[in-house]
């Protein structure tokens, strides 16, 4: 176990940096700034708890977005059971993420709505690729999935905003 | 490769270049412009999901104790029973003491000092069309324009998730938090920390209206209650 100075270095050294990608990430999960922001104090004090069980310090970033991402289930299960009208609220929310800098007839703005409008399941790998570098099989082992069953998701994902945007889509397989 | 399995190669990475899709990229003009399609959409998908970020809370660790595996395990077990004792004692105190807990005013204005950017003055608008979706997501609606909302969340509030507004005024940001769950036998005046406010029924559960200048409360109260109606 690290002594508590030598914790506090690694920590400082390590784990801070990410606190932007980390936010980002959460935010793509979360849809919600608020719930976003409660994932990210969460994962950062689990981080500081079992900063221990981090044994290669490159691996960080993928280790700190595992915890974000358990952490995103379990405040959006506690969150869906305090009210029935949570996906009403998330739609709202998600319209003023949209908003927040681009004009609504912007093509960014376009674009996030509808990433916004996207099944989580589609939504993350595409935020882990094309926002946080991951590769397909990176991605496979941050959502113990199979590399094939990323690959559909992935593809499935951009042909849905290919939908949206009115482009022309292709037939979708069965994973 | 066919150009069905050149568009989900592409579809899934449109940075894929392998040889075999690099060869049929040269073959197949069609395909050939997807992949140009896929690439810029790729670009403004980055671009979408590259979100402005408002700073983050920071954490201080001093003081939050870490744990080896050997230790969690022991640690586990002291704290089953440690909680088992806790929830006993509390439980016997609340029961003698007739339940006592933070007051609804303390609650919020924790609440709002939890959030200080949303209590800076701006010229942004939240527009009628969101405003009235997330009241109606409450069991609200608006019944007349509210200008003046700069700032629109849904927080929790004593375990509740409940519309949390910023108006601005020429005397400055005031909150407005409306809690559907929280009733309130009368109008109730309050100060806390910085904060002037009120507690103020409503025809289910109450709102409070807070700001840094008492003179502004009754006026948006006012405004709250005449602009909104319940389903």
């Amino acid at each position: 176990m690290h002594g508590t100075d030598q914790s506090q270095r690694l920590f400082a050294a390590v784990i801070e940096p990410l606190r932007t990608d980390l936010y980002r990430f959460a935010l793509w999960l979360a849809r919600d700034r608020q719930v976003a922001e409660d994932v990210v104090q969460e994962t950062l004090l689990r981080a500081w708890r079992s900063l221990d069980s981090l044994k290669d310090e490159q691996a960080a970033k993928h280790w700190l977005l595992t915890i974000a991402r358990r952490e995103h289930a379990r405040l959006f299960e506690r969150k869906r059971h305090e009210t029935v009208n949570l996906d009403d609220l998330i739609a709202v929310e998600s319209h003023m993420l949209a908003s927040e800098d681009h004009r609504p007839d912007d093509e960014v703005h376009t674009v996030r709505r509808a990433i916004l409008k996207l099944d989580e399941e589609y939504r993350e790998p595409l935020v882990l690729q094309v926002m946080m570098g991951y590769t397909t099989e990176e991605i496979a082992t941050h959502m113990n999935l199979n590399q094939g069953a990323v690959l559909t998701r992935l593809f499935r994902a951009r042909n849905r905003l290919r939908a949206q945007l009115g482009l022309n889509v292709d037939a979708e397989d069965s994973e | 490769m066919n150009c069905l399995e050149f568009r989900r190669a592409i579809g899934a990475d449109p940075n894929d270049a392998s040889a075999e899709s690099l060869a049929h990229r040269t073959e197949c003009a069609t395909c050939a412009k997807y992949a140009q399609e896929m690439l810029r959409l790729n670009g403004l998908i980055k671009r979408a999901l590259d979100v402005p970020v408002r700073p983050v809370k920071s954490v201080t660790m001093k003081g939050v104790t870490r744990s080896s595996p050997e230790r969690t395990q022991r640690m586990r077990w002291y704290a089953t029973a440690a909680s088992f004792l806790f929830l006993v004692g509390v439980g016997g105190a609340l029961w003698f003491l007739g339940y006592p807990r933070a007051s609804l005013a303390s609650d919020v204005v924790a609440h709002i000092a939890h959030e200080p950017q949303a209590l800076t003055i701006t010229a942004s608008r939240v527009s009628a069309e969101l405003l009235d979706g997330a009241l109606r997501a409450k069991g609200m609606h608006l019944v007349k324009p509210m200008n003046d909302v700069s700032y629109l969340q849904s927080c929790v509030i004593r375990g509740k998730l409940v519309p949390h507004l910023v108006v601005q005024t020429d005397r400055g940001p005031v909150t407005v938090i409306i809690l559907p769950q929280e009733n309130i036998p009368g109008p109730e005046r309050f100060d806390e920390q910085q904060y002037h406010g009120e507690l103020v029924p409503m025809e289910h559960g109450s709102m409070a209206v807070i700001a840094n200048d008492s003179s502004i409360v009754d006026t948006v109260a006012k405004k709250v209650r005449e602009s909104i109606a319940w389903n």
